[in-house]
């Protein structure tokens, strides 16, 4: 059976909320003392919900480690395609530099492949026929003299490198002006040979092509005095070089196409 | 005793509710945790303690900006009402029949609640579409959730399963 008092109480209950309710709704324009009861009611509440909001970092901080990971990723990649970006136009300028201060005609080309051949230092380069290459066109990098074209398709070439066991080029001490042959050894350095022991060689003096064979323009660097030792035949020194051009690490090049002298002399 | 309980229980699940709503809101849409800790109050109390207790909760949750003053406690004082009386009507049987009676108690929560709040906004029918049927679903998530957790024993103290009150 319903108990009518306490039905009446129930009713008088929900009367008395929904008119103090109303009342609260209608003095909403008194901003201070709303305010007031917003302050405190906060104040009771922050102060309250302390520990939950421990759990609450807790589980947020997960959440925004995750977040973090993700970006940290994102950055990562952006960061080291900036960094690529930036090398290729170090590379780049370069390698324009280069060609306005020497003259060239030259096919701007990109490292596509290395020759896997045990022994064999070459690589192949996206130029081909097609974009005006030939054989025994000279390539340099951004240091210098990076070895001659020996095949060519259609649209790619294969580039002997310095460091090839069967490349032979005229060189030239920078400074001495003493001239020689730099061969390479098959390793990751060349030799350079023909250099009279009368000469003073020093470690770290600089090697230049002599410009004086049919292929390479003089002028271009080889790299750098390394070692230094005599001859077996007692003449002549033989002298270990570092490369200006690993032939691994380059990525854009220039063949040289056609140096200012050999234009002139073709209109001659 | 139980009134104590429940008060504390109340406004443990405002605390919850201000302080991991950020965790619980998915796309916009985020559970009411004192509607649910407020319907569970009505199976255990008398309609008239219940009513008390949802004004005083909407009363809480307008101070800590759920909207302008008066809007929550009025909105609290009807839904609390509501569910106790709903209660009063008939008794129920099975966890199910017992979820159907909270998904239509936190339905015309979430329903009243934006036509309080976004009446004369635009879009208001949308609305009812992308949040308050959402929010329903996931506080009823959180409810069944609830149900596997707790042992069957607490829903019979808390007279769940349709003892008579009066």
């Amino acid at each position: 059976m319903i108990n009518y008092r306490k039905s009446w109480t129930d009713y008088f209950t929900l009367f008395v909320a929904i008119v103090i309710s109303l009342i609260l709704i209608a003095r909403n324009g008194d901003a201070s003392r709303n305010s007031a009861i917003h302050t405190i009611t906060l104040e009771i509440t922050s102060t309250l919900a302390t520990p939950f909001a421990f759990w609450h970092d807790i589980l947020g901080v997960r959440k925004e480690n995750q977040r973090l990971k993700q970006r940290n990723i994102q950055l990562q990649l952006e960061n080291s395609r900036l960094y690529q970006d930036r090398l290729e136009k170090n590379r780049l300028m370069k390698l324009l530099d280069l060609r306005e201060n020497f003259g060239f005609k030259s096919i701007p080309a990109r490292v596509v492949g290395l020759d896997g051949m045990m022994g064999v230092h070459s690589f192949i380069l996206d130029k081909g026929k097609k974009d005006g290459v030939k054989i025994n066109m000279p390539v340099i990098a951004t240091q210098g003299l990076a070895g001659k074209v020996i095949q060519l398709s259609e649209h790619n070439s294969v580039v002997q490198a310095v460091t090839d066991k069967n490349f032979r080029v005229a060189a030239r001490l920078q400074d001495e002006r003493f001239s020689g042959i730099l061969k390479g050894t098959g390793g990751d350095k060349a030799e350079l040979w023909g250099i009279p022991l009368s000469a003073s060689v020093n470690v770290g003096d600089k090697l230049i092509t002599l410009g004086m064979d049919s292929i390479y323009p003089p002028y271009l660097q080889l790299g750098k005095v390394l070692q230094v030792k005599d001859g077996p035949e007692g003449l002549f020194y033989v002298i270990k070089v570092e490369p200006a051009e690993i032939y691994s690490r380059i990525e854009q090049v220039l063949i040289i196409a056609q140096t200012d002298s050999t234009n002139e002399n073709s209109n001659l | 005793m139980k009134t104590a309980i429940f008060s504390i229980l109340l406004f443990i699940s405002i605390l919850i509710q201000i302080s991991v709503k950020p965790i619980l809101t998915y796309w916009g849409v985020a559970p009411d945790l004192t509607v649910l800790a407020l319907c569970f109050a009505a199976f255990a109390l008398p309609r008239n303690s219940v009513t008390v207790m949802g004004f005083a909760t909407g009363f809480i949750r307008d101070s800590l900006g759920f909207s302008m003053l008066g809007v929550g406690s009025l909105l609290f004082t009807v839904i609390a009402f509501a569910a106790a009386s709903l209660l009063r009507k008939r008794s129920f049987q099975s966890l199910f029949e017992v979820t159907l009676y909270f998904s239509i108690i936190i339905l015309s929560y979430f329903f009243l609640y934006h036509v309080f709040i976004n009446l004369f906004a635009d879009g208001f029918g949308l609305m009812i579409i992308t949040r308050v049927l959402p929010s329903t679903l996931l506080s009823i998530l959180i409810l069944v959730i609830l149900f596997i957790l707790i042992p069957n024993k607490f829903w019979y103290r808390i007279n769940l399963y349709g003892q008579t009150r009066y």
